[in-house]
């Protein structure tokens, strides 16, 4: 007995399951109920979620809208002065300035009082030569 | 407290110590006593020494030192070459004051023409004052080289 000749080739057979396959992926996509399209997205948007609650201020025990609640301290402008102060080069502070001012001045002062101290203590000026005289000698002799 | 004694007690001490050194003065007049008008123009230099509770030395004014005025040569000052006022710090013990002149303006033996002192006390008179006179004239050494008509 004859065998029979296929009735379709190999190469077609591939083509057909690959039809096939493509029809059933768009089926697939194409089907509202089907598991592949993506959820219905429900979510409203958060803007349009709900409204603040907005109750009269008068009946707000807490005041949040009292602005002297919001306005600043003594203490908090106390806590960033010194904040800021803390943060500052230490030349940039007045109390760097006012003890170096200190120590110069009292140095100048210490350096001219203990000079004067000294000239005092060593007799003073010499009283001035007499011009009548013939010259002056002795301590203090550049008179 | 004891801060506040502390410093009355260094201001008491400066206090006292200020008052060690107090100047005493001492105006001398210098008379050339016997020394003439002609022999004390031969002098070029005269010289001061100080010894005793204090010490000095100086040249008195003079035109060879190119000081304005001059006692030595002599200027217009004679029979008393003047007075100069010596200055110290001594308060005890004496002072004595030696006037050299010379005939030239080196200050040799050679040329010692006259000399005179004087001594004092030293005390607690802010001034004093004195006299030193000159002594004899040495002719041999400082001869007078002006000729006389």
């Amino acid at each position: 007995m004859r065998r029979m000749a296929p009735v379709f080739s190999p190469r077609s057979r591939v083509g057909a399951s690959l039809a096939l396959i493509c029809t059933f992926l768009a089926v697939m996509v194409a089907t509202p109920w089907s598991s592949a399209v993506a959820a219905e997205d429900t979510e409203e948007p958060k803007a349009s979620r709900s409204e603040p609650d907005l109750t009269p201020q008068a009946e707000d025990t807490d005041k949040p809208r009292d602005k002297s609640l919001l306005a600043r301290k003594p203490a908090d402008d106390a806590v960033a002065k010194k904040g800021a102060e803390d943060n500052q080069a230490f030349y940039e502070k007045w109390q760097f300035w006012a003890l170096t001012g200190g120590i110069v001045a009292g140095g100048v002062l210490a350096y001219f009082g203990g000079k004067a101290l000294y000239h005092s203590l060593n007799g003073g000026d010499v009283r001035p030569c007499n011009p009548m005289f013939i010259g002056c000698y002795g301590q203090g002799e550049s008179r | 407290m004891k801060n506040r004694w502390l410093a009355l007690s260094l201001l008491g001490g400066a206090l006292a110590l200020g008052g060690c050194n107090t100047y005493h003065y001492f105006d001398i007049e210098i008379d050339f006593g016997p020394v003439g008008i002609e022999q004390a123009g031969v002098l070029q230099l005269c010289h001061l020494d100080v010894s005793g509770a204090d010490s000095h030395s100086a040249d008195l004014p003079s035109s060879a030192n190119k000081d304005s005025k001059s006692v030595c040569p002599l200027g217009n000052n004679w029979p008393v070459m003047g007075t100069f006022e010596y200055a110290t710090f001594a308060d005890s013990g004496s002072i004595t004051f030696n006037i050299t002149a010379f005939s030239d303006t080196r200050r040799t033996m050679d040329n010692l023409c006259t000399s005179g002192s004087l001594t004092m006390t030293a005390g607690s008179e802010i001034t004093q004052t004195g006299k030193l006179t000159m002594g004899s004239f040495d002719d041999t050494k400082c001869p007078n080289n002006v000729i006389h008509p």
